[in-house]
């Protein structure tokens, strides 16, 4: 059965998203809870040089939540935490309905222009990203 | 002669609406309850003939402004068979409520005391207490729940002793419906000589309570559940214990004399309404309150059960379903919560809500339950008495539909 919002990328994300992937050497992490629903997600990263080397997850999510901690992963491992930052910022924009993004979107963020209408679930996307770039910021 | 669910939803215009094109099927009761149409009217001639402060002014307005403040007390002191219409402190709703009492028994604990709560308690009443516990020297106990989230009462007798000053304790569980048996709490807590706080934000949508039967010594519920508006809830004490407890917020209309060197606060009641209260909203309460004391709770309460047999029987064909708490409808409000394996309940009532079904997923407000029962989140159906048969078959079959989709 087609849906807009649960559709095949979205569900396929979701299934390939494990609860729990541990890595090797993480040396950054941060936790985040979504306080409307009790969902929480971990997120560790391993980070050398500024380069995203590896992403690990605790996920306890819905479905949006888990495919975006596995679009989280496609996007970030191999790329700077420069890059990162912005593709979370255009996340953020798409999700508000703004149109006027200059970053070049990674195909993974644009998946969740379906939930910009849904303002009540923009947490359930945005949380392992949230964690990711929360988990940047600190030393 | 049976109960005539169809004329009780024409009495809620909000049930007349249309959600995404399909009429909707509110079954969020244990959140919030629809409005009775005369509790809206009452709120708006009230604002509109009878607008003005109470117990200050001596004109027209003021006065009216009080009697129907006042009435609406009187209605709700009737709702709960409280014995004097004084022991009746209109709050903002329960959390108020809770947070009022805790705020004002703080003051008579000392090192060493204890709380008693339960796992099934709502966050409502239980972070108050749990405030306690971190600015007070004090310990917070707890009564666990059953596999099936029903109070376990076996080791009563050890958790509320000597050092007991307080048991906290839901009428009724918000996540399970499971109803607590209070008479032997209420037995063991006073023979210890520690007060019983019941929260009744469950149970008094389900009909009236009567707060002198099981000997408790202090009650809240809140309006918004209870077909009346929100920002109006309920305190119960009895009033010997309220005269006794300091006031909790200070200002206008809650003294008798002040001066520079002393204060005398007004007796019981008023004492805890300190500032212009939620007038309107209380009128509205009364005349909600007024509404339910007209209706035979028996019957209603049989409709909703059946109901909630319904749901229960549906819900069992599905496969990977479990409920949440109590599979047997004894001592239980029509309440359920339910996982299905694979589907987060965000997920599953986002489809419902596509279909004009309101349901809610999450914790609830519950977390220590739900961990108690083994599960991060819930989707829970609580079912009023203007629900009908429909409503269930609807969500039944939506629910399929969202397995569809979400698998």
């Amino acid at each position: 059965m087609k849906h807009t919002l649960y559709n095949e990328q979205i569900k396929l994300l979701a299934k390939s998203c494990l609860e729990l992937l541990e890595i090797d050497n993480p040396n950054h992490g941060h936790e985040l809870d979504n306080p409307l629903c009790g969902d929480r997600v971990s997120i560790t990263l391993s980070v050398q040089n500024n380069v995203i080397l590896d992403i690990g997850h605790h996920v306890r999510g819905c479905m949006l939540c888990c495919a975006a901690t596995s679009a989280l992963r496609n996007i970030a491992i191999g790329t700077s935490t420069e890059i990162l930052r912005k593709q979370v910022q255009a996340l953020e924009s798409i999700l508000k309905g703004q149109t006027t993004i200059t970053t070049a979107l990674s195909p993974e963020v644009m998946i969740f222009e379906t939930v910009a209408s849904h303002i009540n679930r923009h947490n359930c996307v945005l949380l392992p990203f949230s964690a990711a770039i929360e988990a940047l910021s600190q030393d | 002669m049976s109960f005539d669910n169809q004329s009780i939803a024409a009495l809620f215009p909000a049930l007349g609406q249309e959600v995404h094109g399909k009429r909707l099927r509110y079954l969020d009761n244990a959140a919030s309850s629809q409005i009775l149409s005369r509790s809206i009217e009452a709120v708006v001639e009230h604002e509109i003939s009878s607008r003005a402060n109470v117990q200050r002014a001596s004109h027209y307005l003021a006065q009216q402004a009080t009697i129907a403040y006042e009435n609406a007390r009187a209605m709700t002191a009737r709702f709960i068979n409280a014995k004097h219409v004084e022991e009746v402190v209109f709050t903002s709703g329960t959390t108020m409520s809770i947070n009022l009492l805790a705020h004002c028994l703080a003051k008579g604990l000392r090192k060493g005391d204890e709380i008693v709560v339960t796992e099934a308690e709502h966050h409502s009443n239980l972070l108050p207490w749990l405030q306690l516990k971190r600015e007070l020297d004090i310990s917070v106990r707890v009564i666990p729940v059953t596999a099936e989230g029903r109070l376990n009462l076996e080791n009563l007798h050890d958790l509320i002793n000597e050092r007991c000053r307080i048991v906290a304790v839901t009428q009724a569980s918000n996540v399970t419906g499971a109803v607590t048996p209070l008479a032997p709490i209420v037995k063991r807590a006073h023979e210890v000589g520690a007060y019983v706080v019941v929260d009744g934000a469950q149970s008094t949508p389900h009909g009236p309570v009567d707060v002198c039967k099981d000997d408790i010594d202090f009650f809240a519920f809140s309006g918004h559940k209870c077909f009346a508006p929100n920002g109006i809830g309920v305190l119960w004490g009895k009033q010997e214990l309220l005269k006794q407890l300091p006031p909790f917020l200070v200002g206008g209309g809650m003294v008798d004399q002040v001066n520079f060197e002393t204060v005398n606060y007004a007796p019981t009641n008023r004492r805890f309404e300190a500032g212009t209260p939620a007038i309107a909203q209380a009128v509205g309460l009364g005349v909600a309150l007024e509404w339910m004391m007209t209706l035979s709770w028996p019957e209603i309460n049989i409709y909703e059960n059946d109901l909630l047999s319904r749901l229960i029987q549906g819900l069992k064909n599905i496969d990977g379903l479990t409920f949440i708490g109590p599979t047997t409808q004894v001592q239980r409000l029509p309440v359920l919560s339910f996982e299905i394996e694979g589907l987060h309940s965000h997920d599953l009532c986002h489809i419902l809500n596509e279909d004009g079904i309101a349901l809610r997923g999450g914790h609830h407000c519950a977390q220590p339950l739900l961990k108690s029962l083994g599960f991060n989140t819930a989707t829970r159906a609580s079912i009023a008495l203007y629900n009908d048969d429909e409503d269930i078959d609807v969500l039944l079959e939506s629910i399929n539909k969202a397995i569809h989709i979400l698998r």
